[in-house]
């Protein structure tokens, strides 16, 4: 994964817990430096070590920390340095969601290792609208609800989750969101 | 053939902004987004080239015409009032039915983002080929690349400051731990020589013969560690300085001659001579190298001729030339199974015939580690029984004529330096040569130094032309054989060196006789930097020197001097001055030990030689100066010692005058008067002295020693 989303874990855990408890963390992770480079592409490792010993150390299971971590990504990182890609992207979440692949595909032209997911939106019977998540990478639905939780509050929109549901996959990860806007 | 309305459809898939503009220049149909970024209505059409300003094409001046003339250029254009800008191209499709000219193009994005608060662009305004979202979302990552650098940045200049510092305290503390080191050491070396004064029984002389042996040996790995170990910390950082390949050799070899002389080894220069070019490079790291290999050569040599050669073996004529440098001897060869490990630290690559030679087994690995750093690899050949030949390449910058320039002035002028040109120093006596050379340097004086009559004579013979100035022990020259040589060179060369002579205080007869047979001027060997200027200021070019009223006062001290301009120039050759203007001037007095009122030889010690040599070399030299002098006394009070058992009595003279003139120079003056005494008690050709006087000598030494010591304590830790 590139820098930037080793940058903003350690930001995330430095602005809520200070920078001591982010060195307990690159500790326990058995990383050996942070001084990450946002366009630089590390092993998917780094980020996943990282990740664990964020949980380990706040004492919470991984999926909420990679859940808390989507939300930052979303209100934080990308807010900071991508502002006007996320304006452009579209002015409400589901209008950015059906974007999101044209997005990673215009990404894709700068960052040549990219490898990105994909994200389908289907509207439902009004009640619902279906969201269906397909990565190369395993283990980051939660990051993705959490992601999910960030857009609705960066396009001030209520969003319930009804569903996660694991779809059958040969390789990488599949998920089945169902969500009810508000 | 396709239809008009058909065409119109097809642009507007490819481009999101699509105008159609008549001959008037009125915006007669424009696509969706177009229109509504223009508020385009039938009521109220717009004039295209008046409604948006055009950065691009240049020039142009708004006018139909102009359009048509830059059909098919970029077109940027922008209107401030609704904060929207266009970039595209002015098209001619009318042969297709479209009659005026066509605008197709997207959003100047650069433009809006930079003026416009809120565009309310997404991305279904630009076409999917459209690079300009790319390039937002480039910069986007570039300002965040370049924020990390630059928070790299400084992290590294922090961690640079760090190890900036980390070496300074490893520096003071390898200076700090040298000192205390060698001091204790050579404690135990006088004691075990002292020891050789009684009469020991066979055991205990062999213990005492072997401790002797292993100390001088350890003496000599704590020296070597030591100043490899502070050079290796400054590896890393040893800049580039501009020098003159010539002068680095003739340095080296001149290091090594004394002790090739006393082997009665060759030593020779092969290769290019004259490299006429000044290089750039990181001269101590290969002066080191050569030193190590040269010095290597020497001792594992018992006869034949040992060479250092240097060619220009690549780069002719470009920025950098690549030189070989090879060190050849005619030792005894390294064995092959020994040349695979030569140059791990501690191995010797020593066969049992040449361990005597006693190598400490770290030059060569500090070689191969400072000739990467150079950026070269080392090599070895040898042959048991016929030699060995150790050979590098290096690159070397040519240095710019800048840097030329510079590196001269650093030979020619020194730091501080207010005399220039060269000086051949002959002394025999390594401290005082040292001392000496250490005083001409800080003048601004190339110092080349010969410690023996040969070396001088070598010298004399083979470049006279390139010295300005002969500094010379008095004794040396009273042999007469220099003093032939330069007659031999003179008539041949017509050339005429001033001479000055360093005497001894007990030298008052030669010193009378010399002062008539044409020297410029008789100097006492403890040199005062007044004097010695007061005398140079005779017989060299100056470079802005001193004006008088600042040489009326000592610039350290603030104490008056009794040598003044007027008095300088009155130095004319065979002009004598008078050493008690410096040794003992009333003005020095106030500055004097605090023994005074005893006469000077009952003192074991006088501060006032040490405190004027802190002055004038600085306490680093001074302490590096007494270091050696106390490890080469050592060596000679045994000699001395031997001499009176064995009634050498030309030893004895030799050996008590050496001692006599270091021990006088570093303020160890009772001890210094005692050998005076003995040296004139063996010259007056009666009895000769004996062994009886040295407990009493080694006790006044003692004592001085002791003194001596703390004030350079005291002294380093200002």
């Amino acid at each position: 994964m590139y820098g930037v989303i080793n940058k903003s874990l350690r930001d995330m855990v430095v602005e809520q817990f200070g920078e001591g408890k982010w060195e307990e963390v690159l500790l326990r992770s058995g990383v050996p430096d942070d001084s990450f480079l946002a366009m630089q592409s590390y092993d998917d490792d780094i980020t996943y070590s990282l990740a664990q010993a964020c949980a380990d150390e706040m004492n919470i299971d991984l999926s909420d920390a990679l859940r808390a971590f989507g939300v930052h990504w979303v209100e934080n990182t990308v807010a900071r340095q991508y502002e006007s890609l996320l304006r452009a992207a579209g002015s409400d979440m589901l209008g950015f969601l059906s974007n999101l692949n044209n997005l990673h595909d215009r990404i894709s032209s700068t960052f040549l290792n990219y490898r990105p997911p994909n994200f389908k939106v289907r509207e439902g019977d009004g009640s619902h609208v279906d969201i269906l998540y397909v990565s190369e990478r395993v283990g980051l639905t939660p990051f993705v609800e959490g992601l999910l939780q960030g857009l609705a509050q960066r396009f001030n929109q209520s969003m319930e989750i009804l569903k996660i549901e694991p779809q059958a996959s040969e390789a990488g990860e599949r998920t089945l969101f169902t969500v009810r806007m508000g | 053939m396709i239809k008009p309305n058909q065409l119109w459809d097809e642009i507007q898939r490819l481009f999101t902004l699509v105008g159609q503009i008549d001959r008037d220049g009125a915006l007669v149909r424009a696509s969706p987004l177009l229109a509504q970024k223009c508020e385009l209505s039938n009521a109220a059409p717009i004039q295209f080239f008046d409604y948006f300003k055009f950065k691009r094409p240049t020039p142009f001046d708004g006018s139909l015409a102009a359009a048509k003339e830059a059909v098919g250029e970029l077109f940027l254009g922008f209107n401030e009032d609704s904060g929207f800008a266009i970039r595209g191209q002015v098209l001619d499709y009318s042969d297709m039915g479209l009659e005026g000219l066509c605008f197709v193009g997207v959003p100047w994005l650069w433009w809006i983002e930079e003026n416009t608060a809120d565009s309310n662009l997404t991305m279904s305004d630009f076409p999917v080929h459209d690079v300009q979202m790319d390039q937002l979302f480039f910069m986007s990552t570039q300002q965040s690349m370049v924020e990390d650098l630059q928070a790299l940045n400084v992290q590294l200049k922090s961690a640079k400051q760090d190890v900036e510092r980390a070496n300074e305290a490893r520096q003071k503390y390898f200076h700090h731990v040298s000192h205390e080191m060698r001091t204790s050491l050579n404690g135990v070396i006088s004691a075990i020589s002292l020891m050789g004064d009684f009469k020991l029984d066979g055991k205990l002389r062999e213990y005492s013969s072997l401790a002797s042996k292993s100390a001088d040996r350890l003496l000599e790995v704590i020296n070597f560690t030591l100043e490899t170990a502070s050079l290796e910390s400054h590896m890393n950082e040893a800049e580039s300085e501009a020098f003159q390949l010539d002068e680095l050799i003739d340095e080296c070899l001149m290091l090594a001659r004394s002790r090739s002389l006393e082997k009665g080894l060759e030593l020779r220069r092969a290769g290019e001579r004259g490299f006429a070019k000044a290089y750039t490079g990181r001269l101590k790291l290969l002066r080191q190298v050569l030193g190590n290999l040269l010095s290597n050569a020497v001792k594992f040599s018992e006869s034949g001729t040992i060479t250092l050669s240097a060619s220009t073996v690549g780069g002719h004529g470009l920025q950098e030339e690549v030189i070989e440098f090879a060190v050849t001897d005619q030792g005894p060869g390294i064995p092959v199974d020994a040349i695979e490990k030569l140059f791990d630290p501690f191995a010797t690559g020593l066969s049992a015939e040449t361990r005597h030679a006693q190598g400490t087994g770290l030059g060569l690995s500090i070689v191969e580690r400072f000739v990467e750093a150079l950026g070269g690899d080392v090599t070895v050949e040898s042959a048991v029984g016929e030699g060995t030949i150790f050979c590098f390449k290096i690159p070397l910058s040519l240095a710019t004529e800048k840097g030329s320039l510079e590196s001269r002035n650093d030979v020619a002028s020194g730091e501080g330096g207010e005399f220039s040109g060269a000086v051949l120093l002959v002394e025999a006596q390594k401290v005082n040569r040292q001392l000496n050379g250490k005083l001409l340097e800080s003048m601004g004086l190339s110092v080349v130094m010969a410690g023996s009559i040969e070396e001088t004579t070598e010298l004399i013979a083979s470049e006279l032309g390139a010295f300005d100035l002969i500094v010379a022990d008095l004794e040396m020259l009273s042999s007469g054989v220099i003093e032939v040589a330069l007659q031999d060179r003179e008539v041949s060369g017509a050339v005429t060196i001033p001479i000055l002579a360093l005497a001894s205080h007990g030298d008052e007869q030669s010193r009378q006789q010399t002062a008539k047979s044409g020297i410029a001027a008789v100097l006492d060997k403890r040199l005062a930097l007044n004097d010695l200027r007061t005398v140079l200021l005779a017989h060299l070019p100056s470079i802005g020197v001193v004006p008088p009223s600042d040489l009326a006062r000592d610039p350290t001290s603030g104490r008056e001097v009794t040598v003044d301009l007027e008095l300088a120039m009155s130095h004319e050759k065979g002009a004598m001055v008078n050493e008690e203007d410096y040794v003992l001037s009333d003005n020095d007095k106030s500055h004097a030990h605090a023994d005074d009122s005893l006469p000077l030889d009952a003192i074991a010690f006088d501060s006032r030689p040490i405190e004027r040599l802190v002055r004038e070399v600085g306490i680093d030299v001074l302490a590096t100066l007494v270091d050696k002098f106390l490890g080469e006394s050592t060596d000679r009070w045994e000699r001395l010692r031997k001499a009176m058992a064995d009634e050498e009595r030309n030893i004895i003279i030799r050996e008590a005058h050496t001692l006599g003139s270091a021990c006088l120079t570093f303020g160890l003056a009772a001890a210094g008067a005692s050998f005076r005494q003995v040296e004139a008690s063996a010259l007056a050709g009666g009895g000769l002295p004996t062994a009886d006087q040295l407990p009493a000598i080694s006790e006044q030494l003692g004592l001085g020693i002791t003194e001596l010591q703390q004030l350079l304590s005291e002294q380093r830790s200002k």
